[in-house]
C-alpha cells in the first residue's frame, strides 16, 4: 500500500499511530533498563500528562530535543552547566503542541549545547543507535531520532545548527526535516549558533514529520528573525508527486572518494524519482567543499558570543571559588571538553588581528555558498545529495579527531549557511546500516523537498 | 597559521576557561589540526561578497517578512510577555541556595 492510500487527514494517521506508541511507564521501563538506549534524559510523569482529545496530535506523544525550553521538566542541553535547570518560560513549539493536542513524552539526549555529531558529547553519556547498539546515532538530536527509530514515539522535535536534526535522522533510518531559517520560531530554544540554529521534525515518516513542521511553523513576534510567511499544507505536499519536477544533482556531493555502495543507493533513488515523472540533471555548487572550515569559524565565533552567559551569575550552576573571576572559571569547568574546544575556537577567530583572516573570510564564504544555491535554483526545482558521506559510525570512533568529526557534517552545513530547506529521509541500507538522501529547496520552499521525499517514499513503500 | 601554548593559555583566560597542563597541550594540537583546515578558506581569496549579495548570506533569501512591517516588539509592555509579573517586576526561582523568605 502506498502512502497515497493511507492519506485520510493527518489527525486520522497520527490518531492510528499514536495508539501504537509505547506507553510512558514502557518506555520508562526500557530506558531505565539494562538495554536503555539513553535516549531520554527525562522522561514525563503520566500522572501530570493532560490530555486533550481534538487537535491535529490529539493524543500523540512528542519527545523534544533537551535545548528546547520546557515548563515540568528540565531543560539541560545536555550539559553538566544546566544540570537540573528549570525554565521559567516555554519555548513557543511546545506551546503550539499543546494546542494542538500533542503530548510531551519527554526530554531526549543531544550533544552539549548541541555540538557534535554523534550524541557522544553529552554530559549524561552517550545515545545509541537502535538499529546498532555499537554505533552512534548521529548528532547532535541523536536522542530525538533514536527515540523515533526506536518506537517510543511516532514524532520528536531536534535542532538543526550544522545537520543536527538530518545526519541522525539518515543515522536511525527515519525522516528529518530543516526549515528555512525563519520559518519555525526559536524562543525558547537554547542560542548554539543564532544565525544557523532551527528547530527541526523528526518523524518516523514523511507525512509525519511534515504535519509536525506545519504545527510548529509560522511567525512570532517574540523571535525577531522569524518570518511572516503564510504556511503552506505539508501534509497535501506529501502526496503532491514530482511530476514536472526538475532535479538537480550537484556534482561536488559525489566526489571520487564517495563509497560506491552510497553512490549506488543515490543513483537509484534518482532513477525512482524519474520514474514518478521528474527530471534530473547535474549543477554545480563550486564553494561545497569550503563549507566545513566555513562552518566551523562562523558557528564557534557565535558560540563563544552566545555562551558567555554561562558564569555561574547569570546562567548556569555555580562553583565557589576565591573571588569573582575564579568563580567564573570555576563555573565554565562545567562545560565538557567539545565545548571548551569550540568556544577556544571561537575566541581566538575573533580576536584582535585574526578577525579578518578567518570570521571575515569566513562570511565572504558564507555569501558565495548561498550565492551558489540562488544560481542553482534559478534552473532546478530540488537538490538531490547524499545526507552523509557513510552511514552510521562506531561508538568511540571519532570521539579523539575533531576534524574526522566535523566532516561528517559535510554534506548538511552548507543548507545552515545559506538558510535554506533541508530533508534527509531513508533510501535503503549499506552493510544493513540505514542511509539517507538529503532533499534541498529553495529558501521557503519546504512543500518541493516534501513532494520529492513523499514521491521517494512512496516508491520504496511500493517495493515491500 | 599555527598556535603555540601561550597563545591557548591566552584564549583561555580571554573566553575565561580554566585549563590544566594537559588540556592545554590537548587544545594546541586540537585548534592547529582545526585551523590547517581552515585555512584553505584564505586559499579562496575572497576579499569581496559575490555582487548581488551583501555581507551576510542570508540577504540573499528572499525578504523574510515580504515587505510587511511586522509588529514592534518595543511597543508590548512586559507584563505581556512575562512569564510572571507583580508590581512591576519580573518574577522568577530564586537562585540555588538563596531563600525566598530571607529577603522578606
Amino acid at each position: 500500500m502506498s502512502i497515497r492510500d493511507e492519506v485520510l487527514s493527518g489527525s486520522e494517521i497520527l490518531d492510528v499511530r499514536g495508539s501504537a506508541v509505547l506507553s510512558l511507564d514502557h518506555i520508562k521501563e526500557l530506558e531505565g533498563g539494562q538495554e536503555s538506549l539513553n535516549a531520554f534524559l527525562a522522561i514525563a510523569d503520566p500522572e501530570e500528562l493532560e490530555p486533550y482529545d481534538r487537535g491535529p496530535l490529539a493524543g500523540v506523544m512528542v519527545a523534544l530535543k533537551d535545548n528546547i525550553c520546557t515548563k515540568g521538566l528540565p531543560t539541560t542541553c545536555g550539559s553538566s552547566m544546566l544540570k537540573g535547570y528549570r525554565s521559567p518560560y516555554e519555548a513557543t513549539v511546545v506551546k503550539k503542541l499543546r494546542r494542538a493536542g500533542g503530548l510531551i513524552a519527554g526530554k531526549t539526549n543531544l550533544d552539549e549545547f548541541g555540538m557534535g555529531s554523534s550524541t557522544e558529547n553529552s554530559a549524561f553519556g552517550p545515545t545509541l543507535n537502535p538499529v546498532d547498539r555499537s554505533l552512534v546515532p548521529g548528532g547532535s538530536s541523536g536522542g530525538s531520532a533514536a527515540a523515533v527509530a526506536a518506537g517510543y514515539v511516532r514524532v520528536a522535535l531536534g535542532s538543526d545548527t550544522g545537520g543536527s536534526v538530518r545526519q541522525p535522522a539518515a543515522f536511525c533510518g527515519v525522516v528529518g526535516i530543516k526549515p528555512t531559517y525563519g520559518r519555525v520560531s526559536r524562543y525558547g530554544l537554547i542560542a548554539f549558533a543564532s544565525s544557523l540554529d532551527q528547530i527541526g521534525t523528526i518523524g518516523a515518516t514523511v507525512l509525519e514529520a511534515s504535519l509536525l513542521l506545519e504545527i510548529v511553523s509560522g511567525y512570532d513576534a517574540r523571535d525577531s528573525t522569524s518570518a511572516q510567511k503564510p504556511v503552506p499544507s505539508y501534509k497535501d505536499a506529501v502526496v503532491e508527486g514530482v511530476e514536472g519536477m526538475v532535479i538537480g544533482i550537484p556534482t561536488e556531493y559525489f566526489p571520487e572518494q564517495l563509497d560506491p555502495s552510497v553512490r549506488a543507493l543515490l543513483d537509484e533513488a534518482c532513477e525512482r524519482l524519474i520514474d514518478a515523472g521528474a527530471e534530473v540533471r547535474p549543477v554545480s555548487l563550486p564553494h561545497t567543499e569550503f563549507a566545513i572550515p566555513c562552518y566551523y569559524v562562523l558557528a564557534t565565533a557565535e558560540a563563544s558570543s552566545n555562551l558567555a552567559r554561562y558564569d555561574g551569575v547569570r546562567f548556569g550552576v555555580r562553583v565557589p571559588a576565591e573571588g569573582l573571576e575564579r568563580m567564573y572559571e570555576a563555573t565554565r569547568g562545567n562545560f565538557g571538553t567539545e565545548v571548551k574546544r569550540r568556544i577556544m575556537l571561537g575566541t581566538y577567530v575573533l580576536s584582535s588581528g585574526y578577525y579578518d583572516a578567518y570570521y571575515g573570510t569566513a562570511q565572504r564564504t558564507r555569501a558565495s555558498i548561498a550565492h551558489d544555491f540562488k544560481a542553482a535554483f534559478s534552473e532546478v526545482d530540488v537538490l538531490l545529495t547524499p545526507t552523509s558521506p557513510t552511514p552510521a559510525f562506531p561508538l568511540g570512533e571519532r570521539v579523539l579527531d575533531p576534524v574526522a568529526m566535523y566532516l561528517s557534517d559535510i554534506f548538511t552545513v552548507t543548507a545552515n549557511l545559506a538558510g535554506i530547506p533541508g530533508l534527509s529521509v531513508p533510501i535503503g541500507t549499506v552493510g544493513g546500516l540505514p542511509l539517507g538522501a538529503q532533499l534541498l529547496g529553495p529558501w521557503w520552499g519546504e512543500n518541493h523537498i516534501i513532494a520529492a521525499a513523499g514521491a521517494l517514499e512512496a516508491s520504496y513503500k511500493e517495493d515491500t | 597559521m599555527s598556535i603555540s601554548a601561550e597563545d591557548v593559555k591566552r584564549i583561555g583566560e580571554l573566553a575565561r576557561l580554566h585549563l590544566d597542563t594537559d588540556e592545554v597541550e590537548r587544545l594546541t594540537s586540537d585548534l592547529n589540526a582545526i585551523l590547517q583546515h581552515v585555512d584553505s578558506l584564505r586559499d579562496l581569496g575572497l576579499t569581496e561578497p559575490p555582487e548581488d549579495s551583501l555581507q551576510s548570506g542570508s540577504r540573499l533569501a528572499p525578504d523574510p517578512q515580504g515587505g510587511v512591517e511586522g509588529p514592534d516588539k518595543l511597543h508590548e509592555t512586559p507584563v505581556d510577555f512575562a512569564p510572571e509579573w507583580q508590581e512591576g517586576f519580573f518574577i522568577v526561582p530564586a537562585p540555588p541556595g538563596v531563600n525566598p523568605s530571607e529577603d522578606q
